[in-house]
């Protein structure tokens, strides 16, 4: 198990660096020029250049990039190109308020997301069944921005119940309530998702013959379900977790730019925007390797709860 | 009659979805008789009126009508969403069942690690990036999104050929000597192009959110053209004052994407029962 996980944290670092490689070769191929894009209505010809070289882009691409590895081996991530600071402080200042919308998301999403299915699998076509699934059309459908204009209109426009952005400080209190609707709004797609992904998965697991043995042995329903048969089922959703941290950072950006809440997401398509390599190479590594580590973490995960799988 | 019968209540949401599709595609496609004053016309005595006779939905940030900036946005969305899913289906379909057909060559494993990279990234963030490279414009936009989708379809296109490639005939054509272009064009096509298509509707709904969302954080189609997601831009500033703006943007979006939805989910089940969820 552990020379399995050595491999894989080699591998992920492998990803991360031809990742990072082929970033900065997009990012160089661009039309977008930072140091334009820096100066802004003051960019004449010469100025630009200028900025060029204190930026050091002027310099042959081989010598960029040889730069760019020896830093990132040096532990040294760069400086932002447009407001010189240090990449790594601001990536880590805006990082909690992306994680907490992730969190909470994927809480939502198995909170509602996992009895709705049940529920659903309870009595498969029949009407509950039915509105569910209306349920989950909708919710697998709704871009997450537009969902969550509407909740601003629901709820902070009419009913006036929840601010949109925290203006009375950064306690506790003021902080919670302003992740309420973004949270929401990440998590519909994810609950319409976990709901179907239950229940398909639960469907599958009842017509298993332990689950008549169960019942044969006169246990109650609710211990067959929930003791018996969730647990089964539970293995589709693990995987699926593993694959909706994608989706989910996909709608993290859009929600942050709606609700207009600090984090990542903003943070990278504003320097993608901006021209801003360094952060934006910075944060596609990030991304990989999230990724990376996330799929071994339900690789891991999946060992635990099904111990059929043995990894060598 | 029982039989239309049971067809219609089988297939409640895909009529459904189709009827709105075309709903959403005739008013597009209508746009000048529905809303004769046009996108492009603005009147500054006017700003963010509410229902008038000559404005339905009332005008925007710069007078311009409302209504018009929405069917217009429609073309722009739908045929966006069309082209660059054909695109990237075309693309990489073949390049996926090359991939397939010829699994343990050099080929095919460059293939497959490049796909498991790009789909490390999320939809939008890649076609961020892509869309960033080439600038603005519709032509851009399109190619980013089929970038975009490139790696999904040569994924799937690999995997149905796979399937495919250990059936009878296969071993049966080669036996009698066809050559691999022939197998293609006669035995492979035709029976992937069926799930592949499937799969084609259902991202499309994806594509038109990508769309949407580049065009919402200022990339894809440049303004001053109506497409949805500069709608959405430059009217959230005003969402407090005037959400109404913002809301039937968003209600013809969320139409488009819950019509294709629906239309997809239900040709997925037709095609393969045990995919039901």
């Amino acid at each position: 198990m552990k020379a399995y996980i050595l491999r894989a944290l080699i591998r992920a670092l492998i990803t991360m660096f031809f990742v990072a490689t082929l970033v900065f070769i997009f990012l160089r191929l661009s039309p977008i020029d930072p140091a334009h894009t820096m100066l802004g209505e003051y960019a004449t010809p010469d100025r630009v250049q200028i900025i060029r070289h204190t930026m050091g882009l002027d310099r042959p691409i081989f010598i960029q990039y040889f730069q760019f590895i020896s830093d990132l081996i040096k532990g040294d991530l760069g400086y932002s190109y447009i407001n010189k600071q240090a990449i790594l402080p601001q990536i880590l200042s805006v990082l909690p308020y992306t994680l907490e919308l992730l969190m909470s998301g994927i809480v939502l999403g198995i909170l509602f997301g996992v009895p709705l299915g049940i529920i659903a699998a309870l009595k498969p076509n029949g009407f509950i069944d039915q509105v569910i699934r209306i349920f989950t059309l909708v919710g697998i459908s709704i871009p997450v921005f537009i969902s969550g204009i509407f909740l601003i209109i629901i709820f902070c426009l009419n009913l006036e119940w929840l601010p949109i952005t925290a203006r009375h400080g950064t306690g506790l209190q003021p902080r919670l309530l302003v992740l309420i609707l973004p949270s929401f709004s990440v998590a519909f797609r994810m609950m319409a998702s976990v709901t179907r992904l239950m229940r398909s998965s639960l469907l599958d697991v009842l017509k298993q013959w332990y689950i008549t043995t169960a019942r044969s042995k006169g246990l109650k329903e609710r211990v067959v379900i929930l003791v018996h048969a969730l647990r089964n089922a539970l293995l589709p959703l693990v995987t699926y977790l593993g694959i909706s941290v994608n989706i989910l950072l996909g709608s993290a950006v859009l929600s942050e730019m709606v609700f207009m809440r600090p984090g990542i997401g903003r943070l990278i398509v504003e320097s993608i925007i901006g021209g801003d390599f360094p952060i934006v190479q910075v944060m596609i590594m990030f991304y990989a390797g999230i990724v990376v580590i996330v799929n071994l973490v339900v690789d891991i995960t999946y060992s635990f709860l099904d111990p059929r799988i043995v990894y060598k | 009659m029982a039989k239309v019968i049971r067809f219609l209540k089988q297939n409640v949401f895909m009529i459904i979805g189709i009827v709105m599709i075309l709903i959403i595609a005739g008013m597009a496609l209508f746009a000048e008789q529905i809303a004769p004053i046009g996108p492009f016309k603005t009147d500054l005595t006017n700003r963010f009126s509410y229902r008038t006779d000559q404005h339905p939905l009332g005008t925007d940030f710069f007078g311009r009508d409302l209504l018009a900036r929405i069917l217009v946005g429609a073309r722009y969305s739908l045929f966006i969403g069309i082209f660059s899913i054909t695109l990237s289906m075309i693309c990489g379909g073949i390049l996926g069942m090359v991939a397939g057909y010829y699994p343990n060559s050099r080929y095919a494993s460059i293939i497959i690690w490049f796909t498991d990279i790009a789909m490390a990234f999320p939809l939008l963030i890649l076609g961020a990036m892509v869309a960033m490279m080439f600038g603005p414009g519709i032509d851009n936009t399109i190619l980013a999104l089929s970038i975009a989708y490139l790696p999904r379809f040569i994924r799937f296109a690999r995997a149905q050929t796979l399937s495919v490639k250990e059936d009878l005939y296969i071993l049966a054509a080669k036996s009698i000597g066809m050559g691999d272009m022939r197998i293609f064009l006669i035995h492979v096509i035709p029976n992937i192009i069926s799930p592949i298509l499937v799969m084609a509707v259902i991202w499309m709904s994806g594509a038109i959110t990508v769309e949407v969302s580049l065009g919402f954080l200022g990339l894809g189609v440049p303004p001053p053209a109506p497409s949805w997601g500069n709608i959405l831009q430059e009217n959230l500033r005003m969402l407090i004052m005037h959400p109404s703006k913002v809301l039937w943007p968003c209600i013809a979006i969320a139409w488009t994407v819950q019509a294709l939805n629906m239309i997809g989910d239900r040709f997925r089940d037709m095609l393969d029962p045990r995919m039901r969820t």
